[in-house]
């Protein structure tokens, strides 16, 4: 029956070729849409891991992850070094890792950090960030920039360069009384880490030597840096700090004993859950754009079946034909079921196509631009769910028409 | 004895019911039925081949008798043992000649195994047919009504099924070439083993048929 099926398919070639082509469009939307969402949920998740805690200044988790981890908006408050020394001491904390934020450089943020930071910031599956060239910064003058910085910037090993007071570029903001040289570019990570200038704190209170709210007093362009007492660069407040534990076990304790220090007020944040209820929000966007697929999807199975439909009238004859020869009216129902399976997986099957063709073809590009690695397999389990989802609806949309066609063998003979 | 018809009555509602006269069709016999039009003479065709559910009397085919037979059953029996052949209108437009004759055989595999070669097969009716080869792959919307009411006869005859049904199988066709495919039709049947049932309007086919039954025209 199928080669019947094929047959006549064939024979209304326009008008299947067009419905193939819509519901080709609908699933193809739909997939990338898909295969994007996961990826820039993957990507959204993994822009940080290995740190179970942010411990900053007492504010929302979503906007303690926003400035700390995506380096977007301003920190409203800093939290004073003693207080995050006294932290550190505190028997759950494995490490610790204070970032400083506020300056800039050329519009990519400044993070003011310690070098142990490339040991403990891990992104992606727990993937460290891995140096392309040079190596980390070791004294105060050292810097290192992210993938994406050296590449729109076109810097390499060796280059100075003059960090900004605050993230403008106005003028006389500039630290140019001290010049910073690249020491090392790091990976592309697909993270914020890729946008991103590290310099050592140390560094970082140093070219602040001599700022009072945000203007500067004082150069220090004729500092001699070997004479500088050693606690004189000992940072007094930071941002925020990033810190892993011991033991997962001592997270929930750990959390309410930050929040409830009594010096300052300070929280901690689990990066996860605020990443999550980050996403809750950025996500929105998607399940929009998830519903309309699925909408554009109905729609073309409503054709289908349309198309179906109207064809009945102009096919009684060959229904009549097929129980002449001895057909069953349900061997004559099937058919119209045959002709939608047909209809349905040519469209995945130019949909899948299409979709990890051009993935595979932009896969650089997206990785590039947009920090974000879709899946580039054929297909996925989940995708094959909504096939499923999708191919059964189809064949199901089509027993309105195979009823009918059903009822019509039945009752109808042979006559004219 | 091929096929037996008696006491058949059909009911449409409550106030039309058509009552059949005896019919019995046996090997080599060929039976015209004649009536004017709304006699009913669809209703019996349909009734005959199994389509429209027996309601009263008693129909057999090679013994087998429709009473109590599932739409299933009667299917089967249908594309085993019965070849049908319509007024106009009796192939499936975008299948190829060949293609539509070879339907046949689709839902019977007795006939299937009494077809050692579908093609020499379909060559040797279509040659009888006086058709022309090259129409074998074309498709069936680009024949001629009487080429393609020959093919409907290849498709009727092909696996020798034992009764073939013909529903006005000339009414598209000018009296020339009437005649010439009930020649045809006649010479291609095969007297040994089947058993030929046209329905007609057409008086002058009297002169093809071994019986003439005429049903009377409706109250």
């Amino acid at each position: 029956m199928i080669d019947l099926a094929w047959s006549s398919l064939r024979a209304r070639a326009l008008a299947v070729t067009l419905v193939v082509i819509s519901l080709t469009c609908a699933l193809v939307m739909l997939l990338s849409l898909e295969r994007i969402q996961s990826a820039t949920k993957n990507g959204f998740d993994q822009s940080i891991s290995g740190v179970d805690l942010i411990i900053g200044p007492r504010s929302g988790g979503i906007e303690l992850v926003l400035y700390t981890v995506f380096h977007l908006g301003r920190p409203t408050n800093n939290i004073t070094m003693q207080t995050v020394d006294d932290l550190a001491t505190h028997e759950a904390i494995d490490w610790l890792v204070p970032i400083a934020l506020g300056d800039s450089h050329r519009s990519f943020r400044v993070i003011a950090t310690i070098p142990e930071y490339f040991d403990r910031i891990r992104v992606r599956q727990n993937d460290a960030l891995n140096f392309a060239q040079g190596q980390r910064f070791k004294d105060l003058n050292e810097v290192v920039i992210g993938a994406t910085v050296a590449d729109q910037l076109d810097y390499h090993i060796g280059d100075s360069i003059y960090l900004t007071h605050g993230s403008g570029e106005a003028l006389g903001k500039v630290h140019d009384d001290f010049a910073f040289t690249i020491t090392g570019i790091l990976e592309p990570t697909g993270t914020p880490n890729d946008q991103a200038v590290f310099v050592d704190l140390k560094g970082y209170e140093l070219i602040h030597l001599g700022w009072q709210s945000g203007t500067r007093a004082f150069g220090i362009a004729n500092l001699d840096l070997n004479n500088i007492p050693p606690d004189a660069l000992k940072p007094k407040t930071v941002t925020a700090a990033f810190v892993g534990l011991k033991s997962k076990l001592a997270l929930f304790p750990f959390v309410r004993s930050v929040n409830e220090y009594p010096e300052e007020a300070v929280s901690a944040i689990i990066p996860g859950i605020a990443l999550s209820e980050l996403w809750s929000i950025v996500g929105m966007v998607d399940r929009v754009f998830t519903f309309l697929s699925w909408l554009i999807i109905a729609i073309s199975l409503i054709t289908m079946v349309t198309m179906t439909i109207s064809s009945l009238d102009a096919r009684t004859r060959e229904m009549t034909i097929l129980r002449a020869i001895g057909a069953a009216p349900r061997e004559i129902a099937s058919l119209v079921l045959m002709e939608a399976a047909l209809i349905g997986l040519a469209a995945i099957v130019c949909a899948i196509l299409i979709v990890s063709g051009s993935t595979f073809l932009a896969q650089d590009l997206l990785a590039q631009r947009l920090g974000i690695a879709p899946d580039i397999a054929l297909i996925t389990v989940d995708e094959i769910k909504i096939f499923a989802m999708i191919f059964a609806a189809g064949l199901a949309s089509s027993l309105l028409p195979a009823i009918m066609v059903y009822r019509r063998s039945m009752q109808q003979g042979f006559s004219q | 004895m091929i096929f037996r018809a008696q006491d058949v009555r059909h009911c449409f509602d409550e106030k039309t019911t058509l009552e059949f006269p005896a019919l019995a069709v046996d090997v080599g016999e060929r039976v015209l039925i004649m009536g004017p039009s709304g006699c009913g003479k669809s209703t019996l065709l349909n009734l005959i081949s199994g389509v429209l559910p027996l309601q009263d009397g008693h129909i057999e085919l090679l013994g087998q008798t429709y009473q109590g037979l599932s739409g299933r059953a009667l299917d089967q029996l249908r594309a085993d043992h019965i070849g049908v052949i319509f007024q106009t209108l009796n192939l499936i437009p975008h299948l190829s000649a060949r293609r539509n004759a070879a339907l046949a055989l689709r839902f019977s595999p007795r006939r299937r195994t009494r077809v050692e070669d579908i093609d020499r097969e379909y060559a040797r009716l279509s040659d009888a047919l006086g058709l022309p080869a090259h129409i074998a792959d074309q498709h069936a919307k680009h024949l001629s009504i009487g080429q393609q009411q020959r093919i409907a006869v290849i498709r009727a005859l092909l696996g020798h099924p034992e009764l073939i049904l013909a529903d006005e199988p000339t009414s598209a066709l000018d009296p020339d070439s009437t005649a010439l495919f009930m020649n045809e039709l006649m010479s291609s049947f095969d007297r040994n083993r089947q058993g030929l049932i046209v329905v007609s309007h057409n008086p002058d086919l009297r002169a093809f048929f071994d019986t003439v039954i005429t049903l009377e025209a409706r109250p």
